[in-house]
């Protein structure tokens, strides 16, 4: 498991991470989402070592990785956003058996890695090709190989869709679904895709401005049924529409509102007699986040 | 990797050494009518230690800014293996190479420039105690490139720096003047660093003047150079990750 207690990062001026807590179960997948700054790079960062929190700490199956950075070298494989973990004039089987050595493989160990990531990751026809002579979306997959060749029981992947186009993300993201699934690991994604995100992982934790907005079950958001109904109101009434809580904006002069328990907004007799329609929405991540005003 | 690079990056590597076989061939050249072989051998060994010594203290600098470039500077941070330990590996490697090219490409021209009575002067145990300080001066520059990679690891750029220390290297070193007509304060300085230091010992070697208090000397420079270096690099790499400067280049 791993276990995020009150983590902050100061940099000079720059707070970065306000006291982040929270934890991820074992063999689980989370995603981290937050708009630009929020902080995820900067928390996995924390998490692998690459950058000191000011305060804090990690625990990852009980073990203080701040504390005990060699941890994180036999159990953490990060794959940072943009495929930059790659010797580009090397071929592929090269930055293999590289990075294999360098997390003290034996020969054999190297061997067998090797053949089982090729052949999962359909790379075999690459094997002795530069880095340099493939596509984006290939050298993506390889990058990934190359974090994966040491067996991390921790994996964290940041944006691995970035700059793929509709297919490359496809195929990745099919990916990563048969590795979360047959390897069994903990994984923390950064995504901007919703999609992606959705259909990975199971608990998402949004940060905003360095601090946790909310974490929540992935299929309590998508399964949760949301209306939006429009109110013809004057500004009167908007005190009784904040008293709802629910997410609402302003269209034309009329009151949007994404409401998840009909039964309490039928309740109020004054808007329910001034409700122009109500039309059943599609839930998914991306519009959760939309209507909470994220 | 050195194979990989060497195919990617051809030209470079072309060109890096035809520029140590222009500088042994144009010393050579030079102090072909010279007719002291052992004033030669000497001059000829302590401009050859300078050129590699200065490419040894850039070494690390230029490898570091080069890894975060790519991104693999910080994957390697992330393996089981000591970063130190990977850096020492390919300083011994790049060492390697260089001392073998020097080596060879020395007797090459020796032979070019009829200057075998210049290598039958001197005896073979001489050689070995020439090309071991040799060695050990590089090792400590290698060394005390750390402090310059750790310094292009939080600053990035940093190239003028070493341009900087190439020159103080050239020109109060011993390479181009005799340190002992320089200004007492200048002489204390520079007897700090081993390379001077290897210079004084070769001179003293050839010339059978080898004095016990030159060769302490020198071992403590060398020594501390090689300390200081790893010292420095370790705590620029502390600094930077703690200002999260690891990935950025």
């Amino acid at each position: 498991m791993l276990k995020i207690q009150d983590l902050r990062k100061v940099y000079k001026k720059t707070v970065a991470l306000q006291g982040v807590s929270f934890s991820v179960e074992s063999k689980s997948a989370i995603g981290l989402i937050g708009d630009n700054g929020a902080g995820k790079t900067t928390l996995i960062k924390c998490i692998s070592g690459l950058v000191a929190p000011t305060s804090g700490s990690v625990y990852f199956n009980d073990v203080n990785l701040i504390k005990n950075p060699k941890y994180i070298h036999n159990t953490v494989g990060a794959l940072l956003e943009g495929a930059r973990n790659l010797y580009n004039f090397l071929t592929v089987d090269y930055n293999l058996n590289y990075f294999g050595y360098l997390n003290q493989l034996s020969s054999k160990e190297i061997s067998d890695r090797k053949a089982y990531l090729l052949k999962l990751f359909d790379a075999e026809k690459y094997k002795d090709q530069p880095v340099n002579e493939l596509s984006r979306g290939t050298q993506q997959k390889i990058a990934l190989m190359v974090t994966l060749m040491k067996n991390p029981q921790l994996l964290i992947l940041d944006e691995p869709t970035l700059g793929l186009d509709l297919i490359a993300t496809m195929r990745m993201t099919d990916l990563l679904r048969q590795i979360i699934c047959e390897e069994q690991k903990t994984v923390i994604l950064i995504s901007h895709d919703m999609t992606l995100v959705s259909s990975l992982c199971d608990r998402v934790v949004y940060l905003k401005n360095g601090k946790v907005d909310f974490d929540e079950q992935i299929n309590s958001i998508v399964n949760e049924n949301i209306y939006e109904v429009k109110i013809k109101a004057d500004h009167s009434m908007e005190d009784e529409i904040k008293n709802f809580d629910f997410p609402f904006r302003m269209e034309d002069g009329i009151y949007v509102l994404e409401v998840n328990d009909m039964d309490r907004m039928m309740k109020n007799r004054i808007l329910k007699e001034n409700i122009i329609s109500i039309e059943k929405q599609v839930n998914d991540l991306a519009h959760f986040i939309r209507m909470r005003g994220l | 990797m050195l194979l990989g690079e060497i195919r990617q990056y051809y030209l470079n590597y072309i060109f890096y050494n035809a520029g140590m076989v222009i500088l042994f061939l144009g010393l050579f050249y030079n102090y072909y009518y010279e007719a002291s072989d052992t004033k030669v051998l000497a001059m000829l060994i302590c401009a050859i230690l300078w050129q590699i010594c200065t490419n040894g203290i850039q070494y690390l600098c230029y490898l570091i800014q080069d890894e975060a470039m790519m991104g693999t500077l910080e994957q390697m941070f992330l393996t089981k293996t000591n970063f130190f330990a990977i850096l020492f590996s390919k300083i011994f490697v790049n060492l390697l190479f260089v001392i073998l090219k020097g080596t060879l490409l020395f007797f090459v021209c020796t032979l070019l420039f009829h200057k075998g009575s210049m290598l039958m002067s001197v005896g073979l145990m001489k050689y070995i105690e020439i090309i071991t300080i040799i060695v050990i001066t590089l090792f400590s520059f290698y060394c005390i490139g750390g402090v310059f990679g750790g310094l292009s690891l939080y600053y990035k750029r940093i190239s003028s720096i070493l341009n900087v220390v190439d020159y103080f290297l050239l020109m109060f070193t011993g390479i181009i003047g005799d340190i002992h007509s320089y200004n007492p304060i200048l002489q204390y300085i520079i007897r700090i660093m081993p390379i001077t230091n290897a210079n004084i010992l070769i001179n003293e070697i050839l010339s059978d003047r080898v004095k016990a208090g030159d060769v302490i000397l020198f071992v403590v420079t060398a020594f501390a150079f090689i300390v200081a270096g790893i010292v420095v690099l370790n705590l620029l790499i502390r600094k930077a990750k703690k200002e999260g400067k690891l990935g950025q280049y």
